[in-house]
């Protein structure tokens, strides 16, 4: 009788909920799009109502022809996609590299205390120097080619790998290692049943936060010594008063960051669906 | 009383033997006495319930028993042999459930059986998800569970290796007050039915009694045994018999010990 009327319940208000919950998702993506909604209209009264010169600050329409003729004639010689080809080239295999390195060490460090005890404190000498203050090194030590911008951002993203490894390791509760043990887990077993997974939501934050910053170095290691690259495109284009190369340059970077941002954090949500539950 | 012939570990695992020894056991912590002395003897299939206030050092027997923690003084045996490193011959149950959050229910059941590549152990886990009423959530993941489902999938990770022991620490403190009634009785009928011997620690005097075979009460600072009577009552017990002299008595008794006044003796 009770569990019929619960039932009941539940069936007449499941299309409202469906409705509430739908209107909520509505409410949530409007809020998000108000700062971008904002910032597009600013832009188009300052540049259509003719408050700033177009070669200041050219306007959407303008930018949009500019970014299609661009991506068909290049950019000094070389196509576009060339430049965005060369940046995502090196950024990723300085981060892929950082974390095949970073997480072991990581994991290592976060185990064995001796080992974080040898090397804790030369991670945190180094990790608060901005990665940009190496370039002058990286270039007089191996050139303006593509190993020293790939050895920058591999030292800036191993490092916030490795942090967030090793606390990660130190986080995981002390209850699932001793049932672990209790099960009579090796310790290898241990390891891959207990402590990497324990440890996977702070690992995914450290992989996460180095792809940002591996990404803005990029653009910073190629505004000093490139000859190619979003980052040489929006330096050589600033050099020649070339406006609108460099909006196209500055946006194309922030849509390619969020893009690979939501790369990780997709397979941040399909890997941690358990977390914060 | 105790049995100081450590060299019988065969024999030991028959019924009534002793399973669980404590030998005048002492544990310090630095300065701090944790157990001072401890001696008690729990045999083959009895469940022995440790009662005692918060910090009086209940847990660490536990931990001793288990192989977390090393006596300072004394020797636990548990079935015959000094207890080494933590192993699956004696089974935890935690005051949390503590299953892994990132496993689904069969998957944390299972993970000791799967860790020592046993073979057909997956019976065993059908029985056990059958016996906790976790058949339907099987496949679900410890976030998708109420609290006594959860401390009964652990409860069915413990039981799986067929442990000698079977040692709760508070399992049940974290629960609901109905919650916490229906899991007492399903201890009871689950240790009626496997017949583990097991070490239930709890400072709560009804749930010791009502669960355990003897009732051990203990003190804090240093923590030492200062009771340790039999619950004459017959099995299955059930919650009408909270009201009944018997109960009511050995309840008395507890509680005089634990406000450490001399109990009316009855």
């Amino acid at each position: 009788m009770e569990t019929r009327t619960v039932a009941a319940e539940q069936k007449t208000t499941r299309p409202a909920l469906r409705r509430s919950r739908r209107n909520g998702r509505l409410r949530r993506f409007g809020r998000r799009a108000i700062g971008i909604v904002v910032i597009a209209a600013l832009w188009c009264g300052l540049t259509y109502g003719g408050v700033v010169a177009p070669n200041y600050l050219p306007s959407p329409s303008a930018l949009w022809s500019h970014f299609l003729s661009l991506a068909s004639n290049g950019y000094h010689g070389v196509p576009l996609y060339d430049h965005i080809a060369a940046s995502l080239r090196r950024t990723l295999i300085g981060y892929l590299i950082a974390l095949l390195a970073g997480v072991p060490v990581g994991l290592v460090m976060g185990y064995y205390s001796a080992m974080s005890d040898v090397l804790a404190p030369v991670f945190s000498f180094l990790r608060p120097i901005p990665p940009i203050s190496f370039i002058p090194l990286a270039v007089l030590y191996l050139g303006i080619g593509e190993t020293s911008k790939i050895v920058i951002i591999f030292v800036a993203a191993f490092l916030f790998v490795v942090l967030n490894t090793e606390t990660g390791v130190r986080s995981v509760p002390q209850d699932l290692l001793r049932v672990g043990q209790n099960l009579g887990l090796s310790r290898a077993q241990l390891f891959r049943h207990v402590i990497l997974p324990g440890a996977l939501p702070s690992i995914l934050t450290g992989a996460r936060v180095a792809l940002s910053i591996s990404w803005a170095l990029v653009v910073a290691a190629e505004l000093l010594a490139a000859q190619s690259g979003l980052g040489y495109m929006i330096v050589t284009a600033g050099n020649f008063f070339d406006l609108p190369t460099v909006y196209v340059g500055i946006i194309l970077i922030g849509i390619l960051g969020v893009l690979m941002d939501s790369v990780v954090l997709i397979v941040q949500r399909r890997m941690l669906h358990w977390q914060g539950k | 009383m105790t049995d100081r012939s450590s060299s019988t570990p065969a024999s030991a695992t028959r019924a009534g033997e002793p399973e669980i020894v404590f030998d005048d056991v002492d544990k310090s912590f630095g300065d701090v006495i944790a157990l001072q002395g401890v001696s008690f003897t729990a045999h083959r299939g009895e469940t022995i319930c440790l009662l005692g206030p918060s910090g009086c050092g209940k847990s660490t027997c536990l931990m001793l028993a288990a192989g977390f923690e090393e006596p300072s003084g004394g020797e636990v045996r548990i079935g015959g042999h000094r207890v080494g490193r933590p192993g699956p011959d004696r089974s935890v149950v935690f005051q949390t459930a503590s299953l892994l959050p990132w496993a689904t229910v069969y998957k944390n059941i299972t993970l000791g059986p799967r860790s020592r590549h046993e073979k057909g152990y997956e019976d065993r886990a059908r029985a056990l998800l059958e016996l906790m009423g976790l058949t339907d959530f099987r496949n679900s993941y410890p976030y998708q569970l109420s609290g006594g489902m959860k401390q009964r999938a652990s409860i069915a990770r413990a039981l799986i290796g067929s442990p000698e022991a079977l040692l709760m620490d508070e399992p049940f403190g974290a629960l609901d007050a109905q919650t916490r009634l229906s899991m007492q009785e399903l201890l009871q009928s689950v240790s009626q039915k496997l017949r583990p011997t097991v070490l239930f620690i709890t400072h709560d005097v009804e749930e010791a009694i009502f669960l355990g075979d003897r009732v051990l009460v203990m003190s804090s600072r240093p923590g030492r045994v200062i009771d340790d009577f039999s619950v004459g009552l017959p099995r299955p017990r059930d919650y009408e018999m909270l009201a009944t002299p018997e109960f009511v008595n050995l309840k008395r008794r507890a509680l005089h010990m634990l406000r450490g006044e001399p109990h009316a003796a009855v």
